[in-house]
């Protein structure tokens, strides 16, 4: 227990060090983006300076008040969820243009990560344990190979063989149409334009998964307590599962944790590819139309994730290794 | 009355790239029930891939090329691999050297011996622990330690809840490989104690394999004084002591101090043992042998008794030289 708290601490100080930098980020910047943002806005006609001043507070750069009085009332305003209000998508508020997005990249790289996991350490335990065999010899060069490819050339590949050629899959967004209705119909729908971006996610992911696995998994295999451990006469499952795999695992966990964290992220170039409605699009329309709300608003929904998914790796890893959970 | 464990004609071979390496040649010993054998040697002699190939646990590249196992009459080399583990923990076990790796660190010292248990018995969870908590108080240990986890004992403590594993199926032989050489010197000395009460209480017998040949004298009963793959000489223990017959043996008495007789200068053996891969011919310590013959390079020694009990392979005696090379 105390361990959990320690690393809550730990992370709760982390983050507030991100909220203070994500506050303190645009105010180093030379000029302000207020500034930017009105003079974009007066090309379009003379702006007064009521509509100046009140634009600018609006975005939160409330000249008259100092910089303490401004991170006071950034915090205390975050503290309600209230992230200011985006300009693209004006005059919605950041809050809820992330919250739209966020479901479909925790939907689609949440799913396709985890499986890319599961399945990639899976092969790896198990081309570890016939080390020599078919499975070992193929495998980790070809993965070695298609680890390498970046994202948005599986993404590409995938649209064009599959999507272009033979039109079996559809080439963009995550559903059709344009409502989203809670069916069955619906959901197969969604699982269907899914299906070509979380691929290019596991292939293009699962290598590494894989050589991990099997790497740490092989110098595993040579420790005493496995040997003692067939000694035992334990079944080969067994020894494969409970003492090889379980204790070759802890590094590939780490692995996981962080790409879980950066899950919300969301895959940039995937999303672009397949012009996904997640976190990744919106961030790079955000940074083309200089939308400095959402983008500090999408930064900070990262950071907090990475942050969580590191925090909910500890208390894993404490569970699997009880070196780690030693309280001293 | 038929041997517990009878070694025949064991033939261990690494398969390396650079050609198969004979680790093992020709070996042969015999252990009976409730004894203490000891099987010592430099590093790297073979023995203990000999004891490894008893239970079956080499892996490739080493492969066992020929002989038998014998234990209890049955031929375990013969045997499917399901039948082998049947035989492995619950007839022999075998304690490692390395006390600190011999126990999976990640989980409960408690789950290590229920799954020793249940693979073997029909038994629930609390009688297995019901049964490990007693091992534990036998070699010394508080019970409540089957909660925790090996990273929170010392050296000299795993080595005894190895032992105390070991000792769960109450098997009739204990493979035990350098079990002390990981530890200090005080606790080798009360984990040796310990051994040595156990098997007086239980019965069981012992292959204990060393470096340390003074130690075996006072502990077993016979000797297999192992050299380069091959089995230099076998002895009962107080005999091996008194009338080393093999050079070999010799120099090994002469490189240990002994604590009760007069002061001597240690000399030791000078060179260093053999390539395996390419052996001398002839005897395979002629090269390092203060009593070499014209006879030792060309011919190989058989192990061969030169008095009831007493087997040494060396040119030394006519009964090791193969008929065909006499003059």
């Amino acid at each position: 227990m105390r361990f959990v708290l320690r690393r809550l601490g730990f992370y709760i100080v982390s983050f507030l060090v991100a909220i203070t930098l994500n506050f303190a980020i645009p105010r180093l910047m030379p000029g302000d983006p207020a500034s930017t943002i009105i003079g974009r806005y007066a090309q379009n006609g003379t702006m007064t300076p009521a509509m100046v001043r009140s634009l600018r507070a609006a975005l939160g750069f409330q000249t008259n008040a100092n910089v303490f009085q401004q991170y006071w009332s950034y915090v205390s305003s975050l503290a309600q969820g209230n992230l200011g209000i985006s300009y693209s998508h004006y005059p919605t508020s950041v809050m809820t243009v992330i919250l739209q997005d966020v479901p479909w990249t925790l939907f689609l790289f949440g799913i396709a990560t985890i499986l890319s996991f599961l399945i990639g350490t899976g092969i790896g335990i198990v081309s570890a344990w016939r080390r020599g065999g078919i499975l070992d010899t193929v495998l980790p060069p070809v993965m070695l190979f298609t680890s390498a490819f970046p994202y948005f050339w599986v993404a590409l590949i995938l649209v064009f063989v599959f999507a272009v050629q033979n039109p079996w899959f559809p080439t963009t967004h995550a559903y059709s149409g344009s409502v989203i209705h809670l069916t069955w119909p619906f959901a197969r729908d969604v699982v269907y334009h899914a299906l070509l971006p979380a691929g290019t996610i596991v292939i293009a992911s699962i290598g590494g998964w894989i050589l991990g696995m099997r790497n740490v998994m092989v110098s595993t295999l040579s420790e005493d307590y496995i040997t003692m451990a067939e000694a035992k006469g334990l079944s080969d499952r067994v020894v494969m599962l409970r003492y090889a795999a379980r204790n070759a695992i802890l590094p590939n966990v780490t692995g996981f944790a962080m790409s879980l964290g950066f899950v919300l992220g969301g895959q940039v170039l995937t999303e672009q590819v397949f012009s996904y409605p997640g976190v990744g699009n919106e961030l790079v329309n955000a940074a083309l139309q200089n939308d400095y709300p959402l983008l500090q608003g999408i930064l900070l929904f990262i950071v907090g994730a990475v942050l969580l998914a590191n925090f909910l790796a500890d208390l894993v890893y404490a569970r699997l290794d009880p070196r780690v959970r030693q309280e001293r | 009355m038929t041997s517990l464990l009878e070694v025949k004609n064991l033939q261990v071979d690494y398969v390396l790239p650079r050609g198969v390496v004979r680790a093992v040649d020709n070996v042969s010993f015999d252990i009976q029930p409730g004894e203490i054998v000891g099987l010592a040697g430099e590093s790297g002699c073979g023995k203990t891939t000999a004891a490894h190939a008893i239970l079956r646990l080499l892996r490739p590249p080493a492969e066992i090329g020929g002989g038998q196992v014998l234990f209890q009459g049955k031929d375990l080399l013969t045997l499917n691999i399901d039948q082998m583990r049947a035989y492995r923990w619950r007839h022999i076990s075998i304690v490692f050297q390395s006390a600190m790796n011999s126990l999976n660190p990640v989980i409960s010292i408690g789950d290590q011996f229920v799954d020793t248990f249940q693979t073997h018995e029909k038994l629930r969870r609390r009688e297995a622990l019901e049964r490990a908590a007693e091992l534990l108080r036998l070699v010394g240990i508080d019970p409540s330690r089957l909660r925790g986890f090996p990273h929170e004992l010392s050296g000299g403590m795993r080595q005894r809840v190895v032992i105390a594993l070991a000792l769960a199926l109450r098997p009739e032989l204990i493979v035990m490989d350098e079990p002390t050489t990981a530890l200090d010197v005080v606790v080798q000395r009360d984990i040796l104690q310990q051994i040595q009460d156990l098997q007086k209480r239980l019965n069981f017998a012992v292959l204990f394999i060393t470096h340390d040949l003074s130690l075996l004298v006072e502990f077993s009963s016979r000797i297999a004084i192992m050299y380069a793959g091959k089995v230099a000489e076998f002895a009962p223990a107080s005999e091996l002591f008194h009338h080393p017959a093999h050079p070999y043996t010799v120099g090994l008495m002469e490189s240990f101090p002994s604590i009760t007789g007069e002061r001597r200068r240690l000399t030791g053996i000078p060179g260093s043992p053999p390539d395996l891969g390419r052996p001398p011919s002839g005897c395979r310590f002629n090269p390092r042998c203060p009593k070499r013959m014209e006879i030792c390079p060309a011919i190989e020694p058989r192990l061969a008794e030169i008095k009831a009990g007493h087997a040494v392979a060396c040119h030394l005696y006519p009964e090791s030289t193969p008929r065909a090379g006499r003059a």
